[in-house]
């Protein structure tokens, strides 16, 4: 993990990449520094609660619902409303997912990305 | 006439039967002979009774005046031993409408037939109950036990057809075969069991059990409840009337009879030569297993294994569905992204948007194939999904029957709505501010095979020309809906109107 530490002066809003498969990891990773985000990526649900439980400046979630692991995508967003109410989320995945599954303020970019819409929509939740 | 007096109802007031029986023969010798015998060779069932009242007056038992041989034979009981005794004497804990419905014939003097069990003999029994005067009633009646149960067990295994047929989980099917067996063989408890590796340890989740028996569920070890878990593991069904006679299970008796297990069938599951779980049928009393029952219980095992491991492969192709699903679309992103990046410096950007463009046309089209298992995709929606896209809802109108295509069909005619679509707002209708594009589609028969026409109709734009140039999209647009062609466009002065037609066999293709 390349992040700073959260007591660190940070100019850059963070956002949590949760994604399994590396090179789209790197174009999730491309869209939030894009939105002029500073990005931190994990490859499983649980290591997204750890993150999250460990720094405090996240503010937007950019999560694959699909990402393998015990823990499943829609269960982790679920976690994290909870958990974490002001939390923003960006969500995609293989299927658009039960719009009612997924809580308020999140917003679901299916696959290909419209990398236009991708990144205005993290910019404007990290502002 | 004193010949009469034998048959009068007063004859119940004899003193014994066979001072009545002599009286008769004296007054009547041929006559009572001739009947007599003909009461005893008949194959049929044959009860005269006489009703008991209470105090009140109300009818609450009856007696056996007379019965025959068959009766015997019916109901396994010596017809001598029941001649003056009650029915509710001879059978305690009778269903009462073995005295009611006999009572109404007394009372109302009409005739009743009947088919009905005696719960305590596990027998049915159809027959007749008709008023013989006074206080009297005949009854003339078959043991219909192995056809009623017969019918039950095709009406249990035309059941099981129908509620398989509905789309249920693998746990659910098992417990609808267990309550079908249970239901139908009237016993205590059916369920299944999954036997482990070891070939030993069995565990029962759940299963079915009549009120008030109780449950098998937990984990158990085969070996413990007798030497027939041998007989399992070898595959071979088990059938044991009672268990403590049973040389397999004398020994284990009181442990089975502990789960309420004094008679059992078990029916091996064997899946690539392994007993990987069995059907269990238990009851708390012995039981004469007959053959038609244990080809029964066979039966509902085999339908149920079938409809169970055809849920697994359902089950798991879906799972590989979604999971191929999942690696499609992450590879057309991959691609899309690839291509943006790699293209960034290319200072034309038209050509890389309509790559792109194509790509989600593509995708848009798979993910409603993928709605369907990838068998499927209906026309309708396939528009709405493209056009949408493209443009506003007001401007285009959809209009024609419900079509579904197969997987090529939705793939092309995706991609060639949205070549038309991007056409159109590049030189056609929509792309001025009021143009509007129509898409009608029908189903044609006139040439013998149905096929399908698809009409994009665009109006309100400005005039069209017919394009000088062929590029990527206008050979698309020609490639038609099934790749062959029947594609015309013509370049009306109003707007476009691009026709295309398909076979349906071609359209609805796998």
């Amino acid at each position: 993990m390349t992040a700073r530490q959260p007591d660190g002066a940070n100019p850059k809003p963070v956002v949590l990449v949760l994604q399994d498969e590396p090179i789209l990891a790197g174009i999730m990773r491309d869209f939030v520094e894009e939105a002029g985000c500073e990005a931190v990526v994990v490859r499983t649900a649980e290591a997204a609660v750890r993150t999250l439980e460990w720094r405090t400046d996240i503010r937007v979630v950019f999560a694959d619902l699909d990402v393998r692991g015990s823990t499943t995508g829609l269960k982790l967003i679920a976690m994290i409303r909870e958990r974490w109410p002001p939390i923003e989320l960006v969500l995609t995945g293989a299927l658009t997912p039960d719009l009612d599954a997924i809580p308020a303020r999140g917003v679901f970019c299916d696959k290909p990305f419209r990398e236009n819409k991708v990144i205005s929509t993290i910019r404007s939740f990290a502002a | 006439m004193g010949g009469q007096r034998g048959s009068s109802p007063s004859r119940a007031t004899s003193p014994s039967r066979s001072r009545s029986r002599s009286a008769s023969r004296r007054a009547r010798p041929i006559g009572e002979a001739h009947w007599r015998g003909l009461f005893e060779r008949l194959s049929e069932g044959f009860v005269v009774g006489e009703v008991v009242r209470n105090s009140a007056g109300c009818i609450t038992d009856w007696r056996y005046v007379d019965v025959n041989s068959a009766w015997g034979r019916l109901v396994g009981i010596v017809p001598t031993e029941v001649v003056g005794r009650t029915i509710r004497e001879v059978f305690p804990g009778i269903e009462d409408a073995w005295v009611d419905e006999f009572a109404d014939v007394v009372e109302t003097g009409e005739a009743v037939t009947f088919i009905r069990q005696v719960g305590t003999l596990a027998r049915w029994y159809e027959g007749r109950a008709f008023p013989l005067g006074s206080e009297r009633f005949g009854v003339i009646f078959l043991e219909v036990t192995e056809r009623v149960q017969a019918d039950a067990r095709r009406s249990g295994l035309l059941e099981l057809g129908e509620r398989l047929r509905a789309n249920i989980g693998t746990d659910a099917i098992a417990m609808v075969a267990a309550a079908i067996l249970g239901r139908v063989l009237g016993v205590g408890r059916v369920g299944y069991g999954t036997i482990g590796s070891d070939g030993d340890s069995l565990v029962v989740e759940e299963d079915w059990t009549a009120t008030g028996f109780p449950t098998l569920a937990g984990p158990y070890r085969m070996d413990d409840y007798g030497l027939y878990a041998e007989d399992l593991r070898k595959g071979r069904t088990v059938v044991i009337p009672d268990v403590r006679e049973d040389p397999r299970t004398a020994a284990s008796a009181a442990t089975l009879e502990a789960v309420s297990a004094r008679t059992l069938v078990n029916v091996p599951i064997v899946e690539k030569g392994r007993t990987v779980a069995v059907l269990y049928v238990n009851d708390d009393r012995p039981r004469a297993w007959g053959e038609p029952e244990v080809a029964f219980v066979r039966q509902i095992a085999e339908l149920t294994r079938q409809a169970v491991e055809r849920r697994r492969a359902e089950e798991r192709q879906d799972l590989l569905n979604h999971e191929l699903s999942h690696r499609l679309k992450n590879t057309m992103a991959m691609v899309v992204s690839i291509a943006h990046q790699t293209l960034r410096s290319v200072p034309e950007r038209e050509p890389v948007e309509a790559f792109q463009k194509r790509i989600q046309a593509l995708a848009s089209a798979h993910d409603l194939l993928l709605r369907k298992d990838w068998t499927a995709a209906d026309l309708r929606t396939v528009c709405r999904e493209v056009l949408g896209n493209a443009v506003e809802a007001r401007r285009f109108t959809l209009d024609g029957p419900n079509v579904s295509l197969g997987p090529s069909a939705a793939l092309s005619a995706s991609l060639l709505l949205h070549e038309l679509a991007t056409n159109a707002a590049k030189y056609g209708s929509l792309s001025g501010e009021e143009g509007q594009v129509e898409l009608r589609w029908w189903i044609d028969g006139a040439t013998g095979e149905p096929g399908l026409v698809l009409q994009w109709r665009e109006h309100g734009g400005p005039p069209v020309t017919a394009p000088t140039r062929r590029g990527f999209g206008s050979r698309l647009i020609r490639t038609g809906l099934v790749g062959t062609g029947e594609v015309d466009v013509t370049y009306d002065r109003g707007g476009v109107i691009a026709v295309m037609r398909a076979p349906m066999v071609e359209v609805q293709r796998l």
